[in-house]
């Protein structure tokens, strides 16, 4: 409601927001925001608006609200555009910077992260970085500062920060003696939290922090509004890798280097190839893997810009959406040519004597150029405000996976943009005007006195192209819209998994393993836990899970199955492995199709079974019935497991992806690692409840935690339906984007068409009266106008049609569940802009047979 | 009687008051529910008048006063009420 509340107040004219907007809000607020209130202070605004535009013209004012919308749109897409795909990180010498992944394709689709033996051999060997870093993110549990409370972390090595040339505004950095395994346990802390936490004190530094249970020392504070890509850790710990313990394996970390001053990311993928085949030779390969599975991998390097780490998938997005508003601001350009065109007929004649006076052509022309320019760059400032409006809505409703939107504002960047954009488009739209009206022809516009007269061919044939060009522009965005509505559509369509995430609650809860460092009692007070969170009124079940459906957890690991893969000597491909307790199925409402779900008793007598996907079942043993009483394992020497059961499928990579195939282990193991009992240390708990939106229920959940121990703090609470929307949030803000750009380019196109015929008409009364007064009726008279007007509105189709064949290539990769070229969607839109343009030709074409012959006189 | 400007000045004329304040008296005294839109658009246009005037903000409130103006304009828009009211009232009785 606040959110609404700020802007609709921005709806109200600056100067009185000046002066009344602390005021108002504060009344607003005393009387319990409600949509009636809110109502009342949106249709004050308007009122205000409303007022203050009477006293403006109508031309300036159409012309100006027409391209500020447009210039609005621009500005808005180029501030997100700018934050997340061109400013330069927030590092010096950015360019240095480069993403340090892997490719195996033998492996493993898709890219591969770093593992400790790629780091330290780069560190080692590598002569293309001044260094490399790994990181990994994380949380961490703080107790002994107030409430405990769990903070976003990052675990790095002990050059990334200092490749970065991040620097402490207060103590050190770490040092390669902070990333030794068993030295003195560090921290950094971020200036946001040194400030709450320590009051700002410059004594933190050198204070012990208890982090998960262990007391560290902290020993800097990091520069205010330091991020990492897009994270902001309240923490920074060292990873520390052990060498000595390093094997061939566990891609698990995230790698960043800095180049040497001009070294090529050419140069550094040769270099790093060089050393990947002699990897082996420095490192053991676990046992049960070979040689020979390391060399079917067939891993390379995978370098590139650090910066594409921050952008990830979202930058095609917002170039098919900055093109579709780019093609908006075009059909605001021919819209308000057209109103210069008809305007300055108005002016023929003041701009004829003008010449006639002696003043030269390029004088008249620059008069005309400059005041396109002012009109463009007015409608420039207004569009600033409609997106500076507009990025508090986006922001708002928080298209998720956008990172870096909070960087999108009106910065002077995105000031020069409106002011080159107001400038360009006050150049294309005065090009018309300036050609007509600054012509040798125009002599004659003296004699005229002022009389309308019909128009000349070539007038006639711009007018043709503007309509023409309008229709198919609008075209070519509503397909565009349409598409991505229909795709949206599908993959609304499709069921994730599970039932009712809006009904299903999360939080995730960690226990230290410093607190509790036996397994077995760990997993004890998880299940105590999840009682007392059962026992709470309106929750109905309750299961654990190491990742709920679509949450962008990804631990992987290769399936071994008893006589059927990897058994040959071959490395079995990886799956997706979750980490679950009891009733998580019968709370996400997975079904069981085959075989049971976990009792309690087998996670903790460590039974060894597991539970599979019906997909995966599917693929490797042709049926669910048939996997059951099976045996699968994670790697060639752990004991094999007894798959007990196989669920529903989970669209865990997103419901456009496909089912995942899963495996689903008991979160309490034995030998999962070598010769260890392993549990999940930190577990997601999924509620089924009643009660979602219950102030209370927050605080019911955190006492049910601390009355089995007070030192757990519950972090992350959202719905599984949040996790869900904030998947499809690309989707849904694409669509978004292109229907209300094709919704607001169509109307300017029906406004545009509207203008010229209605301008034909009044151009031709003299010779629709004349024709009138010879006899012709009225279906002579509408054919005139209704013959051209149609045949423009087919030719802007048919090129609209063609356009849009082209561009759907550009969008055929975020499309789900329907073709890019699909022929329902393109019949639809071209009789939807046909009937509209239609419409917009038959109404003034109408009111050309009410002309009265003696017009023709007059 | 819901013209929001005339409403304001009768609240305003028994003491200053700041714009919730003057909601609330507006309802107690004429039952009319303003909103804080209605509200401020009538103290922009009363404050342009110079029929009110805004005295230094105390916290994010701003109280208002009556001008000797807006009081003269008050009485004025009052008497030219009464005789309808008395119209009004007396053939209603004769009715």
């Amino acid at each position: 409601m606040n959110i609404i509340t700020r802007v609709i107040l921005r709806l109200y004219p600056r100067r009185w927001r000046q002066r009344y907007e602390t005021e108002i809000e504060d009344v607003i607020a005393q009387s319990g925001p409600n949509w009636r209130v809110l109502a009342d202070v949106l249709r004050s605004a308007v009122v205000m608006r409303f007022r203050e535009a009477r006293s403006v013209p109508a031309f300036t004012l159409t012309a100006v609200a027409t391209l500020a919308i447009a210039i609005g749109a621009n500005v808005m897409i180029f501030t997100v555009v700018n934050a997340v795909l061109l400013k330069p990180l927030p590092f010096p010498a950015p360019h240095e910077l480069v993403g340090v992944w892997h490719v195996a394709p033998g492996f493993v689709r898709g890219p591969l992260n770093q593992a400790a033996f790629t780091y330290f051999t780069y560190r080692d060997e590598a002569t293309s970085f001044e260094d490399i870093g790994l990181w990994s993110r994380a949380s961490a549990v703080v107790i002994g500062r107030g409430n405990p409370e769990e903070l976003p972390a990052l675990n790095v090595t002990d050059g990334t920060l200092s490749l970065l040339r991040v620097r402490p505004v207060a103590g050190r950095a770490f040092t390669a003696a902070d990333d030794v395994p068993g030295s003195r346990d560090t921290v950094m802390i971020s200036h946001d939290y040194w400030l709450r936490a320590f009051q700002g004190s410059p004594n933190a530094v050198g204070q012990s922090l208890t982090v998960d249970g262990r007391a560290r020392e902290v020993i800097g504070v990091l520069p205010p509004r330091f991020r990492f890509l897009q994270h902001t850790p309240a923490l920074v710990l060292p990873l520390r890798l052990n060498r000595e313990q390093t094997q061939i394996g566990l891609f698990r970390y995230q790698g960043v280097a800095r180049l040497k001053p001009g070294v090529s990311i050419e140069q550094a993928h040769a270099d790093l190839a060089r050393l990947i085949p002699g990897m082996p030779d420095r490192f053991p390969i676990p046992s049960g893997f070979s040689r020979e599975m390391y060399d079917a991998f067939r891993m390379a390097p995978e370098i590139h810009p650090w910066r594409e780490d921050l952008a990830g998938d979202v930058s095609r997005m917002l170039w098919i959406v900055f093109g579709a508003v780019g093609l908006l601001l075009l059909v605001a350009c021919a819209n308000v040519a057209n109103l210069y065109l008809i305007r300055g007929e108005s002016r023929r004649q003041e701009l004829a004597i003008r010449i006639a006076l002696g003043a030269s052509r390029q004088r008249v022309a620059g008069q005309l150029l400059c005041e396109s320019i002012i009109l463009a760059v007015a409608g420039g400032a207004v569009g600033l405000m409609f997106a500076s409006a507009a990025l508090d809505v986006l922001r708002a409703v928080e298209p998720g996976r956008l990172p870096l939107l909070d960087d999108a504002t009106i910065d002077p960047y995105a000031m020069g943009f409106a002011l080159v954009l107001s400038v360009c488009a006050g150049a294309i739209f005065s090009v018309l005007p300036i050609r007509r009206f600054t012509r040798p022809v125009l002599a004659q516009s003296l004699k005229e006195n002022g009389r309308g007269t019909s128009d000349g061919r070539e007038r006639h044939r711009v007018r043709t192209i503007l309509v023409a060009s309008q229709v198919a522009i609008a075209l070519v965005l509503l397909i565009g819209s349409a598409l991505m509505l229909r795709t949206f559509a599908a993959i609304r369509g499709v069921e994730p998994g599970y039932v009712d995430g809006g009904s299903l609650l999360t939080m995730r809860l960690t226990i230290a393993e410093s607190t509790v460092s036996d397994p077995a009692a760990a997993a004890l007070l998880h299940e105590q836990i999840a009682g007392r969170v059962a026992g709470i009124g309106g929750v109905r079940s309750v299961g654990l899970s190491s990742s709920v459906t679509m949450d962008g957890a990804n631990r992987r690991d290769p399936v071994f199955a008893e006589g059927l893969i990897g058994e040959d000597g071959n490395m079995p491909p990886v799956r997706r492995m979750k980490w679950i307790s009891p009733s998580y199925f019968t709370t996400m409402g997975i079904p069981v199709v085959a075989g049971r779900d976990y009792a309690w008793d087998d996670v903790h007598n460590r039974r060894p079974y597991a539970i599979i996907s019906e997909t995966l079942a599917r693929e490797v043993y042709g049926s669910a019935l048939n996997a059951v009483g099976r045996r699968i394992r994670a790697s060639p020497t752990s004991p094999w497991r007894e798959i007990i059961g196989v669920t529903g499928n989970e669209h865990d990579d997103g419901p456009a992806a496909g089912t995942t195939p899963i495996v689903y282990w008991p979160f309490l193991q034995e030998n999962h690692a070598p010769n260890r009992v392993t549990v999940e240390w930190t577990l997601v708990y999924v509620m089924r409840t009643s009660r979602l939106g219950d102030p209370t229920l927050l605080n019911e959940l955190q006492q049910a935690v601390w009355s089995v121990n007070p030192s757990l703090p519950i972090s992350r609470v959202e719905t599984v339906q949040d996790v869900y929307d904030r998947v499809t949030a690309q989707t849904s803000f694409t669509m978004l984007a292109l229907l209300v750009s094709s919704g607001v380019t169509l109307l300017l196109g029906v406004v545009g068409i509207y203008g010229v015929i209605g301008y034909v008409v009044v151009q031709r009364r003299r010779e629709v009266g004349i024709r009138m007064a010879l006899g012709a009726g009225t279906p002579e008279v509408m054919r005139m106008f209704l013959v051209w007007g149609s045949s423009t509105v087919v030719a802007g189709l048919v090129a609209g049609v063609i356009a849009a064949t082209a561009a759907s290539r550009a969008i055929a990769g975020m499309l789900f569940g329907v073709a890019a070229i699909d022929p329902v969607t393109y019949l639809t839109a071209i009789a939807i802009v046909g009937a509209i343009a239609g419409l917009a030709i038959w109404v003034p074409a109408r009111s050309a047979t009410r002309i009265p012959p003696i017009s023709a006189l007059l | 009687m819901t013209d929001p400007t005339l409403l304001v000045l009768a609240s305003l004329a028994d003491g200053d008051k700041h714009g919730y304040a003057i909601m609330t008296d507006v309802r107690e005294f004429a039952g009319v529910d303003m909103g804080p839109g209605t509200l401020y658009g009538a103290i922009t246009r009363l404050e342009n008048k110079g029929f009110i005037k805004a005295l230094s903000a105390q916290d994010r409130r701003r109280p208002y006063r009556l001008t000797p103006l807006g009081r003269q304009h008050l009485k004025d828009q009052l008497s030219a009420l009464e005789p309808v009211l008395q119209a009004g009232s007396r053939r209603l009785r004769h009715s």
